[in-house]
């Protein structure tokens, strides 16, 4: 049996001695970690994940695929189900998160600073490298809702195509479309409101 | 269509590649991992030689210095065998529960469906599997504590405040522990015939050799290898150990030869670069600039 190509595409082939019988393609868990962990991390990151949970966030998102592998049947790419795990696991944490601290609603705080001191950091709005943009990236996510988080990850931070994106959402294409265009307006919308915030009175 | 201001899509732009995790992260997400499936770590070569890089980058000898040492004649320092790629993997191997479920393979029994004890399905129901799906729904009910027993269990936050078994499970993995009986074979290779164990057991004996600055003794149980499991699941961790003891002893050529030989047959092995930094002529393209 091929190996998984570590991009994580589609397996696309079989075992030679098996029949013709339906019976669910068998992948290596490990092939299946070593090609996608890099991707379930950002992912669950983005999806506002605390950072000093995300490890083990990760480790739950592989072990329901280490649970649930002998019943994959990759007529989808490997990708599109761990995306769908990730955003179930974030949401978990999230709730969870929330449920300790339900002033912040989940929010995963930049620092246990308030909002205010933040503004006068010069990478709250205005980041230099890309370490500080991808924080501040987070914390616009977590200004959309869910729906919408996910479509703009997918489509501006992982460059998927809108069908590819609506395979994994499960949403049809137009819906994945106007859920964008709003993401994008929201995502703007947070971000300038930051760099407003920053500038000052 | 993209309608994102230009400020908006440099954000972007320079925040894309910013949350990926580092190769320390990796290495103990994937410890961690394996701890918990209370199983050999056996997730991918890769992950050895990863993690050799991470100690590498944490204070090790590159292997490009060790051969300029052995070039001028001087002493070797063990730097360098800390980030021999196959310590990293045996480092990694933990004594299972005795409850825990069989090694995560494809040729292993499955493992037991979602009980009630999953926490992320109702208590006493068990999650709906689809076919390319998986329903996870929140728990009604409090989570059980995880442990090494249940590893089918994933603690939450709820559970987070008192895990007295995470660093339990972290210091069981020690290089001296003795390797655990392995349940069924491990999903790296279809290569080879013979238990895991012996292999396991011989590449460690390698390894060990190359730390205590014997490189015979590692060439000899390297050959050994060879002989009995040309094609065995650890014929790369053996050919970079028998390389790295060919360095040790100075004989370049064969090192060099060796690695040669291995850049043919696999050379997109998780051990590639290593093999290529520890020969460099060998294998000019590519960077040896690990991300």
């Amino acid at each position: 049996m091929d190996r998984v190509a570590h991009t994580g595409l589609r397996i696309a082939t079989r075992d030679a001695t098996e029949t013709d019988t339906v019976r669910p393609l068998k992948l290596a868990f490990a092939e299946v970690y070593e090609s996608n962990v890099r991707f379930v991390w950002r992912t669950i990151r983005r999806l506002g994940v605390p950072d000093h949970e995300v490890d083990d966030a990760v480790q739950d998102v592989f072990l329901v695929v280490h649970r649930k592998l002998d019943d994959f049947r990759p007529d989808a790419p490997v990708k599109h189900w761990l995306f769908r795990i990730a955003a179930r696991v974030a949401r978990d944490y999230r709730r969870a998160r929330a449920r300790k601290d339900p002033v912040r609603h989940g929010l995963t705080p930049t620092s246990e600073l308030d909002a205010v001191a933040d503004t006068r950091d010069p990478e709250w709005a205005d980041p230099v490298d890309r370490t500080a943009a991808a924080r501040l990236i987070r914390e616009l996510l977590l200004e959309l809702d869910e729906a919408k988080r996910e479509v703009f990850i997918l489509a501006e931070l992982e460059q998927m195509t809108a069908p590819e994106i609506a395979a994994i959402v499960r949403a049809p294409l137009n819906t994945v479309y106007s859920r964008l265009r709003a993401a994008r307006r929201e995502f703007e919308s947070a971000f300038r409101r930051r760099q407003e915030a920053r500038k000052g009175p | 269509m993209n309608n994102l201001n230009q400020t908006t899509r440099a954000l972007l732009a320079l925040g894309r590649d910013g949350d990926d995790p580092s190769e320390r992260d990796v290495w103990r997400n994937r410890k961690s991992l394996a701890a918990r499936l209370g199983v050999a770590s056996v997730l991918g070569t890769a992950a050895a030689a990863s993690g050799s890089s991470v100690a590498a980058a944490a204070g090790g000898i590159k292997l490009t210095t060790f051969l300029a040492c052995v070039a001028l004649g001087g002493a070797v320092g063990t730097g360098v065998l800390s980030v021999s790629p196959v310590r990293e993997r045996l480092s990694a191997v933990v004594s299972p529960a005795p409850d825990a479920s069989p090694a995560f393979s494809m040729h292993a029994p499955s493992a037991p469906r979602l009980s009630s004890a999953d926490p992320h399905g109702e208590p006493g129901a068990a999650t709906v599997v689809t076919s390319d799906d998986v329903e996870i729904r929140e728990p009604a009910a409090p989570r059980p504590e995880p442990s090494l027993v249940a590893p089918e269990t994933v603690p939450t936050s709820s559970t987070r405040a008192a895990r007295p078994h995470r660093d339990a499970r972290v210091n069981a993995q020690a290089p001296s522990d003795p390797a655990p009986p392995f349940a069924a074979p491990l999903p790296l290779s279809n290569r080879g015939s013979g238990s895991l164990e012996e292999e396991l057991s011989l590449v460690r004996a390698a390894e060990e050799s190359l730390h205590g600055q014997d490189p015979a003794r590692a060439i000899e149980a390297a050959s050994e290898h060879e002989r009995r499991f040309p094609d065995g699941a650890m014929w790369e961790e053996r050919e970079v150990t028998w390389i790295l003891g060919l360095c040790q002893t100075g004989n370049i050529a064969a090192a060099c030869e060796r690695a040669r030989r291995f850049l043919e047959k696999a050379p997109a092995s998780p051990f590639a670069d290593r093999v290529r930094e520890a020969c460099p002529s060998e294998a000019p393209r590519g960077s040896f600039v690990r991300p």
